[in-house]
């Protein structure tokens, strides 16, 4: 039993809720991710699970277990810090064997299980070496070597990856990712890195304001979001807002500015009610303006931009009056602007790309 | 410019260093009376110092006095060095200021109230009195030391020893203390020197049966003038720098200067 489950759990601090009501649960062996900006109270739910906070309100239970009142040290719990946290009075062997001495495990079973870890992190032959004279990459291999060894219900691993430059951090989250899978791990992980989350999470918990905003499969939080915030978070650059016209069995109709638009899909929604349209830049597609064809939505190219993968266009939409929408270009081949500034555009997009929001 | 800035340097140097080396030279001299540079040289005043009973005797109070004070206020200085930095309290750091007060307030004040505190609490064991005085006199400067080591350590290391199962005692003696460690020698250092070479709260504290060497020398020149003084002084000075040597070898001077 490795699971985790935080009912309404909240922090204050003074009056002010860091944390308001998070329930959440963990299955065993189940990645989650804590994604959300600075101050969004990602980092306190996860020290309340550790126990390196104390809860206001509501239940921490570990393995089935209440573990609200539980010292830190009586929880059986791994955690890797951002600053790798380790001792650097302590040889790597005595790093990675704390966590076993504590437990009053022998000398000698130590050596076995501190050299199984050093393996599974790749890093055998390290043992006698102290932290300093170890590169970030190995340093944070050690600490998650510390927190595995001793076998613990659940790894917590708060943006351990963030000081880390990016490419040795994608190797990171290579090799983390297979060992969780390999030893069907628990894990609770922070980061405000969209993408990382969504590169090692089986499920994504967004936080905004000391809540959970939604929580889903990593698809599901990138392609239906529901919320703004969550839309905005993972990169939704375009958020049209409108009313909806008409509701029926067969989809709705909205109106954004004078322009209007037929969901087929749509449901849940009721006349009159304001939603917005999210869209990504880079699933719009954009054109140049023929007056032979009818043209759902024409505009004029506000700014353009050249970003290396794309050329980016603000877009200001006739039918949409003070809109400027982003629409990113993936470049093919050359990097000139095929569009320039001033000139007339015709955009569209696949239906399914719209996300509705209620707002 | 060069030239002006070293000589400046060799002028500071001396200034400090040049009395210890008079006092140093006097201590070999062979005639009765304290003379620069020396007539004769002869190593008489040494064992003439070490077999005056005054000296001996008041020299293993010192001694005694020294370690006693580190041993009393050094776990006072780390409780109340880790209360001012991870506790949360009204009056924080109203404690820290009473605890480096004796920095800051004159020697011969700290002295006298010293003296009127224990005379209305009737306090009038001797040795009592000494400890209590050099408990207190000695605080600041392990405090001081404690508090930088404290300050400059990474909080997350002991949060991680928490989470690896270590109870508070346990994380403290396996993780804080060794990482505190160099402060914390430099500071017991410090104190033991600090005690041991103490005059003006000894003065009013001090008896003529029990006595601190310090006192037992100054009451010494204040009837006599030989070189047996400056035989003293020279061993004190070697002592002294023994001690600074092994603070060097061991923490480094400059934590201890800079702290």
């Amino acid at each position: 039993m490795r699971s985790v489950a935080l009912r309404e759990v909240s922090k204050f601090y003074g009056s002010v809720p860091v944390v308001n009501r998070v329930s959440l649960r963990v299955a065993d062996g189940e990645f989650v991710t804590l994604l959300g900006p600075s101050g969004c109270g990602k980092t306190t739910t996860l020290r309340m699970i550790a126990g390196l906070a104390a809860p206001d309100l509501g239940r921490i239970e570990v393995g089935g277990s209440d573990v609200t009142q539980t010292p830190i040290h009586h929880r059986n719990i791994g955690m890797v810090f951002q600053s790798h946290a380790l001792f650097p009075h302590m040889t790597i062997a005595e790093n990675v064997g704390f966590g076993l001495k504590m437990r009053g495990v022998g000398h000698a079973e130590r050596t076995g299980r501190i050299r199984e870890a050093l393996k599974l992190v790749r890093l055998d032959n390290f043992e006698s070496r102290f932290p300093g004279q170890l590169s970030g990459g190995q340093q944070q291999r050690i600490a998650l070597a510390r927190a595995l060894v001793f076998n613990p219900q659940v790894l917590l691993l708060d943006e351990p990856f963030g000081a880390l430059d990016r490419k040795l951090r994608e190797v990171m989250q290579g090799e983390l990712r297979e060992l969780t899978r390999k030893l069907e791990m628990t894990s609770i992980f922070v980061t405000h890195d969209q993408e990382e989350a969504l590169i090692l999470s089986d499920r994504i918990a967004v936080m905004h304001a000391g809540e959970i905003e939604q929580i889903g499969s990593p698809e599901e939080i990138f392609e239906r979001p529901r919320t703004r915030f969550v839309a905005d978070f993972m990169g939704f650059g375009n958020l049209l807002e409108g009313v909806v016209m008409s509701a029926a069995d067969d989809g709705a109709t909205v109106k954004v500015g004078a322009w209007e638009t037929h969901f087929p899909q749509a449901s849940g929604l009721s006349p009159g009610q304001r939603v917005g349209l999210a869209i990504r830049a880079e699933r719009i597609r954009i054109k140049p303006f023929t007056s032979t064809e009818t043209v759902d939505l024409a505009g004029e190219i506000d700014a353009a931009s050249y970003q290396g993968a794309a050329n980016v266009y603000l877009v200001r939409l006739d039918r949409i009056p003070g809109s400027r929408l982003e629409v990113r270009e993936g470049i093919q081949g050359g990097g000139d602007f095929r569009l320039s500034i001033g000139s007339r555009v015709q955009v569209d997009w696949h239906p399914g790309s719209v996300q509705i929001l209620h707002i | 410019m060069k030239i002006a800035f070293n000589t400046m340097i060799a002028l500071l140097i001396a200034f400090i260093v040049a009395p210890l080396l008079i006092v140093i030279l006097v201590s070999f001299s062979g005639r009765e009376i304290p003379e620069f540079p020396p007539s004769t040289w002869s190593l008489r005043w040494y064992g003439y110092a070490l077999s005056q009973p005054v000296f001996v005797t008041s020299a293993i109070n010192s001694a005694w006095l020294a370690v006693m004070a580190t041993c009393i206020s050094t776990p006072i200085a780390l409780g109340a060095a880790m209360a001012i930095v991870r506790g949360q309290f009204a009056g924080k750091n109203l404690l820290q200021a009473a605890l480096l007060s004796p920095l800051f307030v004159p020697a011969i004040v700290t002295s006298l109230a010293i003296l009127l505190a224990f005379s209305s609490a009737g306090l009038r064991t001797v040795t009592l009195r000494l400890v209590a005085a050099h408990v207190l006199i000695t605080l600041p400067y392990l405090v001081r030391t404690i508090l930088a080591s404290l300050t400059r350590l990474d909080m997350t290391v002991e949060e991680a020893a928490r989470t690896l199962g270590a109870s508070p005692i346990r994380t403290f003696w396996y993780v804080t203390l060794p990482l505190i460690r160099p402060g914390l020698t430099a500071g017991m250092l410090f104190a033991t020197i600090v005690s041991f070479d103490n005059v003006s709260v000894s003065l009013f504290l001090t008896t003529a049966r029990t006595n601190t060497l310090p006192i037992a020398t100054l009451n010494y020149v204040e009837y006599n003038f030989d070189p047996s003084i400056a035989a003293i002084s020279t061993m004190l000075i070697a002592v002294t720098a023994v001690a600074a040597l092994i603070m060097e070898r061991t923490v480094g001077l400059r934590s201890v200067a800079g702290a």
